[in-house]
């Protein structure tokens, strides 16, 4: 009997023990958004939203209502017998502003679905731009961002912003002036960008680009007030910061750390009516502060964000060149310019390491408030204020006549700017969006065999797709690259040839080979089933990388490996190359960089297992 | 000669007798300190120094924590029951205790059952300890069913190493089970990536791991949290039961062959 107490007992305790023990935080994110997502908007695209409070841009509104009317929000009496969409008590603000991208890929998507419904970009290659400007007029709906941008900046040859791998037209002297900004604008651009710093032509300067000299930089700012465009300067110290608000620019699109804001400069730019963009996301991943782990690990976020996302932010440009204090310091110098009156504007320099569309955006308001703004004023930043200093139509705020982009929170931001990231639902042009946490996740088709090639008789690839040569060519690099079958490979049997070089044109060199799974990039392979990759590799002795390419991603994600002349199995486990969603592989490669400008290899018997 | 056969035992009576045997197995146990220190202690020691210390360096909060945790659960489990029936068993058998069970009226089933028990009483409070101190300082956290499986699979994956343990005792003398146990216990844990995560390993070694029941069982509860190799749960499943298969036949053979002349 007394043995018998003594199990039971025991078997309660252990069951006590196991109660105790920690589970997964499962936040409360999906079960306030996904799960009860009832807003139904009438098919008509005429409605009332009632039972919430809304931020105009300028000001509160407690229990109002918002009247939609053909992708515009519209005086409340001129809908006649409106279909009332309840709000559920949500807060209601302008769909947000980012003041400062770069932007290509799926840069306006990614924005969009975290409720950043336009984008100032700082320059982006044309071609993208043009093909998304005519867009954004459209009051249809849409599952993109709108972009606005200043299309090619201006700078010097060899200046920031040629390194990007697409040639630019480059300024090379005041008289140039009037007929580079003339060309920008015929282009399309919104307005004018330049790049400027002030220490380029001095003896010591340690960074590696030239720069314009002052005259080019205000006869550029004169030519731009001339043709009624806006001209907003990059510059990243104080000198800088001064010779542009000297020369008249209307805004600067980064604050600076390093050197505290000398009086003169704050005075000339209030007097100017100058206003900055800090840019406080870029600063902080320069000094290395870990916002983007934090967003990562703990943020209302967590839980939902993409695998490109965590990617694009989960580490820091962590420079080793700027001082300790440096942070601290751009933090101050906005808040100083904030308290001056200046106006400051939110913008992230997304998708700059460290940062990504939207999500960054989200962190530069709670950065912004950091630096003393209150969170409405941070909440203008990002909507009324861009509206009232670039031309983006009705754009940053709710009152009548303004396009219907808002998003409704589930808590308010006045108490906490970090309740933005409380999203419930995103509308754009009056009908909703899919927010990052709806977003369907991209599953592509899943292989039966993990058998990529053993190249007995040719380049076919089992698992499907297609081998290719992949160079730096389609960044205008000049590496090269062939493939060929041999049929001498590592077991005497067929194998894939690489033959190539590395070229210096692109910054970033790569040469060859990939397997492209499809032709289309939102296709891809699932191979989540797999935990690593096999292939015998032989050739020039030295580092290589293996590279996965991802509907979700731009850039691909890669590892390195090394080759030698023994031919010799390489094995990689898929958890050890960060940020890819393998539920969506687009393609595989293996690539030469800089360090072997000659070089072959052969590739054998790859497989996935 | 009039030998009286005894009059078959109860239900009741052989649970009272396993019941017995079992207080009296784990009283004895308990009185050698040498034994039950070095086993409660080792474990939880190494989990510390590298489940917990390395998973502080870096990476995500909890995955190298829980990853060990399962591990270093499969490495304390399986050391007691090696040893209670490696080391005691070959002590029994050279002592004469084995042979005198055998002749005594009780089902020699029971002897058996009390290590097996006894064995798994260990193995709960390894895993337990190991359980909180993950919990507490490696920030692991599971969902509540996962937690009980890895309880569950830990402890009755300890039946295999029983059999191997048995044959250990039954085959070789008391000076010399301690030895031959750890020469196998040792070197199994760490090629089965008991102590450090088996993908660190060249592909061959971690081919050659699947010779080892420790292996399949760490791979079986590592693929309750997720972080298996990938292969079916019933192949290692199936190998933990053809190793207890085995052993237990060649135990059964040993056992047979004893001297009981002692």
């Amino acid at each position: 009997m007394r043995f018998s107490i003594i199990v039971i007992a025991g078997l309660a305790l252990i069951g006590l023990f196991i109660s105790v023990l920690p589970t997964p935080d499962v936040t409360t994110q999906p079960e306030e958004n996904g799960e009860v997502n009832d807003l139904t908007i009438p098919a008509s695209g005429s409605y009332l939203l009632t039972n919430i409070t809304v931020f105009d841009g300028q000001q509160w509104h407690e229990e109002a209502g918002l009247a939609i009317q053909n992708g515009r929000v519209v005086s409340p009496t001129s809908l006649s017998d409106p279909t009332i969409v309840d709000g559920q008590g949500g807060f209601v603000i302008p769909g947000l502003i980012d003041s400062h991208t770069h932007s290509w890929g799926k840069a306006l998507h990614q924005s969009l679905q975290f409720g950043v419904t336009t984008t100032l970009d700082m320059f982006t290659d044309n071609r993208f731009f043009l093909a998304k400007k005519s867009r954004r007029s459209a009051l249809t709906a849409t599952e993109e961002a709108d972009l606005f941008s200043s299309g090619v900046l201006v700078t010097s040859a060899g200046g920031h912003g040629t390194e990007y791998g697409i040639t630019i037209p480059t300024i090379a002297s005041p008289d140039q002036a009037h007929d580079f900004v003339a060309e920008r604008l015929a282009e399309g651009s919104d307005y004018i960008k330049i790049v400027y710093d002030a220490a380029a032509d001095q003896a010591g300067h340690k960074g590696r680009f030239t720069s314009i000299d002052y005259d080019t930089l205000a006869a550029v700012i004169r030519a731009a007030h001339a043709q009624e465009a806006l001209a907003v300067v990059h510059v990243m110290d104080l000198t800088s910061a001064e010779h542009a608000a000297r020369a008249g620019a209307d805004g600067l699109v980064h604050t600076f750390g390093g050197t505290p804001a000398s009086d003169e400069l704050i005075a000339l730019m209030k007097s100017q009516d100058m206003f900055v963009i800090p840019t406080l996301s870029i600063l902080a991943s320069l000094a290395g502060e870990g916002r983007g782990q934090a967003l990562i690990r703990d943020s209302v976020f967590s839980t939902h964000l993409a695998a490109d996302v965590k990617h694009a932010i989960a580490n820091d440009i962590a420079s080793d060149r700027v001082a300790e204090d440096y942070f601290a310091v751009a933090i101050e110098n906005t808040r100083r310019m904030q308290e001056a009156g200046i106006a400051v504007l939110a913008g992230t320099d997304a998708p700059n390491q460290g940062t990504a569309h939207g999500v960054s955006l989200h962190d530069e308001l709670a950065l912004l408030v950091d630096s003393g703004l209150s969170p409405t004023d941070a909440l203008a930043a990002a909507t009324y204020l861009p509206y009232l200093r670039f031309a983006v139509g009705e754009r940053g705020h709710l009152r009548s006549g303004a396009r219907a982009d808002f998003i409704v929170l589930n808590e308010d931001p006045r108490e906490d700017i970090r309740h933005t990231q409380h999203i419930r639902w995103i509308v754009k042009n009056g009908s909703q969006v899919a927010a990052y946490f709806e977003s369907q996740k991209v599953t592509g088709e899943t292989p039966t065999s993990g058998l990529v090639s053993q190249f007995t008789k040719d380049l076919t690839s089992q698992l499907g797709g297609q081998f290719v040569v992949s160079t730096d060519q389609m960044m205008q690099g000049n590496s090269t690259a062939e493939i060929t079958h041999i049929s001498q490979g590592c077991d005497n049997s067929g194998a894939l040839a690489v033959n190539g070089t590395v070229g210096k044109q692109f910054p970033y060199p790569w040469s060859g080979v990939f397997l492209m799974f499809s032709e289309s990039i939102d296709g891809g392979y699932n191979l989540s089933n797999f935990k690593r990759i096999v292939f015998d590799v032989a050739g020039t002795d030295g580092e290589f990388r293996f590279m996965v390419l991802t509907s979700q991603t731009g850039r691909p994600s890669e590892v390195s490996f090394s080759i030698t002349g023994q031919c010799r199995q390489v094995s990689i486990n898929l958890s050890d190359i960060s940020g890819v969603d393998w539920a969506s592989v687009t393609g595989i490669g293996w690539a030469a960089g800089k360090a072997t400008p000659d070089f072959n290899f052969t590739l054998d018997n790859i497989y996935f297992e | 000669m009039n030998t009286s056969q005894p009059s078959p035992l109860s239900l009741f009576q052989r649970w009272d007798i396993l019941r017995l045997e079992t207080q009296t197995e784990l009283t004895k146990t308990l009185r050698t300190p040498g034994f039950v220190i070095p086993s409660l202690a080792f474990p939880v020691m190494f989990y510390v120094f590298f489940g917990l210390l390395f998973n502080a360096m870096g990476g995500q909060p909890g995955h190298g924590a829980k990853y060990m945790m399962a591990t270093y659960a499969v490495f304390g489990a399986i050391g007691p029951a090696l040893f209670s029936f490696g080391a005691d068993v070959a002590t029994d058998k050279d002592k004469g205790i084995l042979s005198l069970k055998r002749v005594s009226p009780m089902p020699i089933s029971s002897y058996f059952a009390a290590r097996i028990i006894t064995a798994m009483l260990f193995a709960l409070v390894i895993i337990l300890s190991l359980f909180a101190l993950g919990a507490a300082f490696g920030s692991v956290a599971m969902t509540r069913g996962q937690w009980i499986a890895t309880l569950i699979i830990v402890l009755f994956g300890t039946l295999p190493f029983c059999a191997i343990g048995l044959f250990i005792g039954l085959s070789v003398s008391a000076k010399a089970a301690p030895a031959v146990v750890n020469l196998i216990y040792l070197p199994m844990a760490f090629l089965s990536g008991l102590w450090v995560p088996i993908q660190l390993f060249p592909s061959t070694l971690e081919l050659a791991a699947n010779i080892f029941p420790a292996y399949h069982l760490a791979q079986l509860a590592l693929a309750i949290q997720g972080n298996d190799l990938g292969a079916p749960w019933y192949l290692h499943a199936g190998a933990l039961a053809a190793f207890t298969v085995v052993f237990l036949g060649l135990s059964v053979k040993r056992f047979n062959a004893i001297d009981n002349r002692h």
